[in-house]
């Protein structure tokens, strides 16, 4: 065994393992960090194939920013652990069935015989100068200048969509008007009316 | 690397609607945030003239010859120009039926026409988009915006739990879609749309590369079904088409649709045209499905957006049975139907929204009792509709399915043509049975119309439409079939 | 050495867990999202190992713009299971069913 397949089989059985933690953990908390823990792997993995710049943003982006966003709900809304699982194990026996069958499917889909090393060489490791980011920064802003355009139309929907949903202050919500309240006279509070009070003769 | 990069400032007049509208959404929502409310109107009228506008702008472009720009990504020609001036255009009638729902039933927000102006930027991103990468993108931004217009009305649990039905199986079918890109691309090397044709058109294609470019197919189709809404994938369309406010209901069922073949179109047709005997085959039995499921189920609802749906799973059907020839005319026939679909569609729900009132949803078909009575006029609209979406000659419906099943026909597939004909006369059922609440029954409530004046205008046109266009199908037909 | 085929059928792994969770799953949204995200970084070593050994960067790139996406989606995402909390005072929901006819 070579050192980067000891390296892939370590990184894939954390991968593998806590990805699996995830789904049957009965604690969504518990379930992000075991998500954290497959993510971790997953960069592992993406150094060992030579992406440096997409393993750190995964980390950085997803541990740092979207993980931490659903810890952040999963707090806010402080949700009742009972009611979740009301369905879970119904479901679980047909579920890995169904899983395994297609695990060995794509297996032998996607074995040694589609993409063996005999078949797909793997290709040499770039020099020591190599520099991911600068390759994939000089056909972001070139070659995929569009698409980069249509991220930031994505961010803009993201935006807008969760403020709209969100923000609790409606435009016709009552509220006080600061100004209004300080400006405030005597006559526009009180109202004098003459009541003519009905005499004895009317009943 | 940078030298096979070149970039032609020219090249961004072809994509000027796009720009436009792009520059034109930021300038509303700006502008949006210093309207007080009195003005609130002026966003719906700076919407409608954006899309005019971008209709136009689309339309000047029409019989450009067939050009791919940035590097590859997108592409401009006559069915790219032709879908977006049908979008901008259905969209526009859509947003006047949309603006009295949304006043009476308290929605109208200056976001919910920016999100809308959102996502058609992201449904012409499809129809123009050329490589696996804009197809992805294009689609996500529709989606993420037709999310957040669901469940824009935030206070009813309904849209929200719909929103969210919609959010999750979208994104489920957004993982199956990108695992048969990654197949694609792991194949063919490229994401583009010409490069990965030419791969798979290659007449030396070896065991290996047919195995896994059908292993990817899969995934390909089973996420474009499930945006289209094909059975076994439309468990989301019932659901998100009861819960949604009307106006977004109505807009979801129409206008994305053209998104949505386009993306097929181009995918499946551009790109893996040479596969077509692989996914003909799915495409065959999700049509089949489509239409008998669709057919039977709606028989037994008695919520009419609910009916609709099924209805809409059951047109989808019949649109890729159009795809299923694997010829030319075939796909001009399907290319027809979404286009006849699209304008029956909102004329239908045009009528559900008019006879909307302040805090009242007209969503059942027993709101239907006795319309004739009250409104002649609009009965008379939605007997057109809904003999129209039935297929009865010699309303519009009828040639579209018309144009398919001749297509099928000629194809070789006549046990298919008799199987979609026959589900076709059961689903006549269920729209005649509007049409007798509406003739032969009394209406239990009050059902006079109070809309203003222009969404009576708008909708009288559509419904006319419906069958002055059934009268001359043959110049649309023709125009259906010169896209390819 | 790693071959290609490892890579692929890892991520297979992974994509196929990401299922399974859905499918058991079925009214935990928080969970939903989680298993949505577990087949996405399948679906992102796919193309990551595929531009590795064909040697090209696009689907690296390609990547680079589903983490985007993928941030997007978790914002509205969780937005609008806020809303379902404050509306319901729950987040149990089943999406996949279909059943009332």
């Amino acid at each position: 065994m070579t050192f980067d397949q000891i390296l892939f089989y370590v990184f894939s059985f954390w991968f593998i393992a806590s990805s699996l933690a995830m789904i049957f953990s009965r604690n969504a908390a518990k379930a992000v960090l075991f998500l954290i823990l497959s993510f971790f792997s997953a960069a592992s993995i993406w150094i060992l194939l030579e992406a440096e710049f997409l393993a750190i943003t995964l980390i950085l982006v997803y541990v740092g920013a979207v993980m931490v966003l659903f810890l952040f709900v999963i707090k806010m809304l402080n949700i009742d652990k009972s009611t979740l699982r009301a369905k879970f194990t119904g479901y679980l026996p047909l579920g890995l069935l169904v899983a395994a069958i297609i695990i060995v499917e794509m297996t032998l889909v996607l074995g040694g015989n589609q993409f063996g090393l005999d078949i797909v060489t793997a290709p040499a490791r770039h020099a020591a100068d190599y520099s991911n980011i600068t390759v994939l920064a000089m056909q972001l802003y070139t070659v995929y200048v569009y698409p980069f355009e249509l991220a930031a139309v994505l961010l803009l929907i993201a935006i807008i969509a969760s403020i709209t949903l969100v923000q609790r202050n409606e435009l016709n919500r009552k509220k006080q008007s600061i100004s209004e309240q300080v400006n405030v006279q005597a006559k526009d509070r009180v109202r004098l009316v003459s009541i003519t009070t009905p005499s004895k003769e009317d009943k | 690397m940078m030298n096979t990069f070149q970039f032609d400032t020219a090249s961004l007049l072809l994509a000027l609607p796009e720009i436009f509208l792009l520059s034109a959404i930021v300038v509303v929502l700006l502008l949006d945030l210093f309207l007080t409310k009195r003005f609130k109107q002026v966003t719906y009228y700076l919407t409608q003239a954006s899309l005019l506008i971008t209709g136009v702008l689309s339309y000047n472009l029409i019989g450009h010859p067939e050009t791919v720009i940035f590097s590859n990504s997108f592409v401009l020609d006559d069915m790219a120009s032709v879908f977006k001036v049908f979008m901008m255009g259905f969209s526009m009638v859509a947003m006047v039926y949309s603006r009295h729902y949304l006043t009476q039933h308290s929605l109208f927000r200056g976001e919910y026409f920016i999100l809308v102006l959102l996502s058609i930027l992201g449904m012409m991103v499809m129809v123009s988009g050329y490589s696996l990468l804009t197809l992805y993108l294009g689609l996500e931004i529709l989606s993420l915006s037709l999310y957040t217009l669901i469940a824009i009305a935030r206070k009813r649990s309904g849209a929200i739990e719909a929103a969210l039905k919609y959010f999750v199986l979208g994104a489920i079918a957004s993982g199956l879609l990108l695992y048969g890109m990654s197949m694609i691309y792991g194949i063919s090397g490229s994401l583009n749309i010409s490069d990965i044709s030419a791969f798979a058109s290659d007449a030396n294609l070896g065991a290996r590369e047919t195995l896994i470019i059908n292993f990817g197919l899969v995934f390909l189709v089973i996420g474009i079904a499930f945006k289209l809404g094909a059975v076994p994938f439309h468990m989301w369309v019932p659901d998100v088409y009861q819960g949604s406010p009307t106006s977004v209901t109505m807009f979801i069922s129409t206008v994305p649709k053209i998104a949505a073949v386009a993306m097929l179109v181009r995918i499946l047709v551009d790109g893996l045209g040479a596969m077509h005997a692989y996914w003909a085959d799915l495409f065959m039995v999700l049509a089949v499905l489509s239409i008998a499921l669709g057919s039977v189920v709606a028989l037994m609802q008695t919520n009419i957006k609910r009916m609709l749906a099924y209805s809409t799973i059951s047109h989808v059907g019949f649109i890729m049975l159009g795809f299923v020839t694997g010829v030319v005319s075939g796909y001009g026939a399907a290319v027809f139907y979404v286009f006849v679909y699209i304008l029956i569609s909102l004329a239908a729900f045009g009528i559900i929204i008019l006879l909307n009132k302040e805090g009242f949803e007209a969503d059942q078909i027993s709101d239907f009792k006795g319309l004739s009575k009250h409104s002649p006029w609009f009965a008379l609209m939605m007997l057109a509709v809904m003999l129209s979406m039935a297929g009865v000659p010699p309303f519009i419906g009828f040639y579209s399915k018309f144009f398919i099943l001749q297509q099928v026909i000629s194809a070789g597939f006549i046990t298919l043509a008799v199987v979609a004909v026959v589900f076709a006369v059961i689903s006549a059922y269920y729209y005649l049975q509007i049409i007798k609440s509406m003739y032969f029954e009394d209406a239990d409530k009050d059902i006079t119309i109070s809309a203003p004046m222009d969404i009576q205008l708008v909708l009288s046109i559509n419904a006319i439409l419906i069958l002055v266009v059934g009268i001359f199908p043959d110049f649309w037909m023709k125009l259906a079939l010169s896209l390819f | 050495m790693v071959s290609l085929s490892d890579y692929l059928i890892l991520s297979a792994i992974i994509f196929c867990i990401g299922l399974v969770g859905i499918f058991v799953n079925r009214t935990n949204i928080i969970t939903l999202l989680m298993c949505v995200e577990l087949i996405l970084v399948a679906v992102n070593t796919n193309f990551i190992a595929f531009s590795h050994f064909l040697g090209n960067e696009a689907g690296q790139i390609f990547v680079f713009f589903i983490l985007t996406v993928a941030a997007a989606e978790v914002a509205i995402g969780l937005a609008i299971l806020t809303l379902l909390f404050r509306n319901k005072g729950t987040i149990s929901v089943d999406v996949t069913n279909s059943l009332k006819g």
